[in-house]
């Protein structure tokens, strides 16, 4: 690479420089001060994936997602104040007023808008930034622990830059019944904003704790939201899971989200995406005690040229554990979709039991979809399975739905619903349930009737 | 006016005709069955009158309700009070049979030009029709067919049927791949269907069904065409002596 293509790259991330400045000049203990410089020098040294930049084997999880136009936006790097109506939420809530819930707006946490209350013995629900401050030493064991910054150029600027986001810490035995919801809403500014959302997740041996992170835009304008969360659950402990991408028509989503299982340890994910303009989503597991079992599902809707690559690796370290993955599609207009599911299983991960299904719905004929699942399997008695379809509603499912009465966009959108509601049924948190099962519902009989409006 | 009347009817699939000229006459209060050996045609004669879009008719007319069937589109036929039992029910994953019925009846009121029916007066209507063909009620709630055994699937298009009340039902092999019981629980559940209101079109190969379902009409196809046409003891002779005299006459009849 010559120097002035070198230099003309540093140029482009100096609003992220330049909030690093403006980060590490705030009052933070040593070791976080250390951490964000290391994770800098690799952000600098990494800068953000861009294909054709950057060299193979890394080069393959991005040939479908170009971050070009990314790379080269000046971000205003960081929170920003807005003032913002509880109204303005009430869509994208669950309907249950008893939820811990904590909002950030613009990046900037809103205690107005945020409330918890009535938490189990020992644990924590709370900002990053204040667990920091009040509890560093339940922080700093997890906290960059599990989502790796020496290989990810996004990982490294989200360690780098954060200033918030959600901690939760339920200790050795723990249970929080009560849901706790964070919300992260990007309510737009006068120059395309970036903010750096970190979540924080520890559930002690035997703990339980359920959680949904939302991101929503409340603006049509361009802006990037750059997510790390970390998950760990203890031996035997129990962690339920959810991410609910409903961000603006503009955005860019780029997220990693990392799951960390001791022995017995339970994380149920589901990872549901219907805004952004582009989503990248990397959702990563590690299996690393015996027993341990990790369900990671996802399903996205997409519509006009919206784009969503959902990257998912599952390694299987120890012997005697489970993997399930179902990632359902649906792609509309000329969307793009990407499904990259990674499934290691090491050499000593004997009885190991892993199922992965990729299964796409494409309702047009301009819509596309990658899909690639990926074994790498080094044990030798194990339990491996994966499948990916691509397909159209079928003719025949049409004709029956017909011969009970149903026109024919009706029975398409029953069919579409019924694609994206046999993964939603399994969803175990009542309201989130409900609430996305309406989503669904009502997203895709908009879609038809929009198609009919178009005059098909 | 008769309920259905179809007139030298032909039509297949493709270019390929199966139905070769075909007349029946369907009245209110009438069971009819159409029996023959396989091959004959009388599964393709139930989707043509469905309005399956891989079948077509060529030429004859068809109307139900005096309403020219051929204008109609499947769901338009539906909502005229035709149903069509699947041979082989199909599975839709992820919508539930409640769910779906719910949409199916509103969909024929308004139809109709009435009001949807409310969440209350739904489950009601639920709740007897299951009571009528002795349908667990976990089956409404499970998505439509999915992972159903084979007997629950049949039972399950009995169950539509009660629910949606068609004036003419084609039940397509209704029988077919169902044990001894599971026939008896089905074709109680026809019989609880059957009124001097609707009428029925019953396609069989084997007589058994219609010890229970018994017919006041029985016509046998062959090669596209009914051959012969009489009452219930017709059935039993078929019973007795199989399709090959049927054969017989018509190749002798030239």
């Amino acid at each position: 690479m010559t120097e002035a293509i070198k230099q003309a790259e540093t140029a482009r991330y100096t609003t992220f420089y330049d909030a690093f400045d403006r980060v590490l000049s705030q009052d933070a203990p040593l070791w976080l001060h250390r951490l964000r410089s290391d994770a800098m020098a690799h952000f600098r040294e990494l800068g953000m994936p861009v294909a054709r930049e950057i060299a193979f084997p890394l080069r393959e999880d991005w040939v479908y997602t170009d971050l070009r136009g990314i790379a080269e936006t000046s971000y205003h790097a960081g929170p920003v104040e807005a003032r913002l109506d509880e109204a303005a939420l009430a869509p994208y809530e669950f309907g249950q007023d008893d939820w811990h819930r904590l909002v950030f707006v613009n990046g900037v946490f809103s205690p107005a808008l945020s409330r918890v209350d009535g938490l189990p013995g020992g644990a924590v629900v709370s900002t990053l930034a204040e667990a920091l401050v009040e509890h560093p030493e339940l922080v700093r064991p997890h906290l960059a622990r599990y989502a790796e910054f020496e290989r990810t150029g996004l990982t490294a600027l989200n360690s780098a830059l954060f200033e918030n986001g959600l901690f939760v810490y339920v200790p050795r035995g723990g249970h929080l019944e009560t849901p706790v919801h964070v919300h992260y809403v990007t309510a737009g500014h006068d120059t395309p904003l970036a903010t750096q959302p970190r979540t924080l997740i520890a559930a002690g041996d035997g703990a339980s704790l359920k959680v949904v992170e939302s991101y929503t835009g409340l603006t049509e304008q361009a802006y990037l939201t750059n997510a790390v969360t970390e998950i760990a659950v203890g031996r035997d402990g129990n962690v339920d899971h959810y991410r609910i991408n409903r961000e603006g028509a503009g955005a860019a989503h780029l997220s990693t989200t990392q799951l960390h299982l001791e022995g017995n340890g339970r994380i149920s994910t589901f990872n549901m995406c219907m805004g952004g303009a582009l989503t990248r989503n990397d959702t990563n597991a590690r299996l690393d005690g015996e027993h341990a079992v990790v369900r990671m599902n996802g399903l996205f809707l997409v519509t006009g040229n919206q784009h969503v690559d959902n990257h998912t690796a599952i390694d299987h370290a120890v012997p005697n554990c489970d993997s399930y993955e179902v990632y359902k599609g649906i792609l509309e207009g000329r969307s793009r979709g990407v499904f990259n599911g990674k499934v290691f299983v090491h050499q000593d991960a004997q009885e190991t039991d892993a199922k992965q299904l990729n299964k796409n719905l494409m309702l047009s004929p301009d819509a596309m979809i990658h899909t690639k699942p990926q074994l790498e399997i080094y044990a030798d008695q194990v339990k491996c399975t994966h499948g990916a379809t691509v397909g159209q509603l079928d003719e025949d499912q049409i004709f029956y739905l017909r011969t009970r009465g149903l026109s024919h966009d009706s029975a398409c959108s029953l069919l579409t619903y019924g694609f994206a509601a046999d993964l939603i049924r399994r969803l175990r948190i009542d309201a989130v349930r409900s609430s996305l099962d309406t989503l669904f519902e009502t997203t895709i009989r908009d879609l038809s009737l929009a198609r009919d409006k178009a005059g098909r | 006016m008769a309920l259905l009347e179809i007139r030298n009817l032909r039509g297949g699939i493709k270019d390929l005709d199966i139905i070769n000229g075909i007349d029946l006459t369907v009245n209110r209060g009438e069971v009819h069955a159409i029996m023959g050996p396989n091959g004959s045609g009388k599964s393709t004669l139930g989707k043509i009158l469905a309005g399956h879009e891989e079948y077509a008719e060529t030429g004859g007319t068809v109307r139900f309700h005096g309403k020219d069937l051929f204008e109609l589109t499947p769901e338009e036929r539906a909502n005229e009070g035709m149903f069509l039992a699947f041979q082989y029910p199909v599975e839709i994953p992820g919508v539930s049979n409640a769910y779906f019925l719910r949409a199916a009846l509103n969909e024929r009121l308004k139809y109709r030009g009435e009001s949807e029916m409310s969440a209350g007066a739904f489950r009601r209507l639920m709740n007897e029709k299951m009571k009528q063909v002795d349908m667990d009620p976990d089956l409404a709630r499970r998505p439509v067919n999915e992972d159903f055994s084979g007997g629950e699937k049949k039972r399950n298009e009995i169950f539509h049927m009660a629910v949606l009340e068609p004036t003419l039902s084609i039940l397509d092999e209704t029988d077919s791949g169902l044990d001894i019981d599971a026939m008896r629980i089905v074709a109680r559940g026809i019989n609880q269907q059957r009124s001097a209101d609707n009428a029925m079109i019953v396609i069989t190969h084997y007589q058994r069904l219609l010890d229970y379902v018994v017919p006041d009409y029985v016509h046998v196809m062959y090669e596209g065409r009914i051959v012969k046409s009489g009452e219930k003891d017709l059935a039993l002779q078929l019973e007795e002596r199989g399709y090959e005299w049927i054969r017989e006459e018509v190749e002798a009849a030239g």
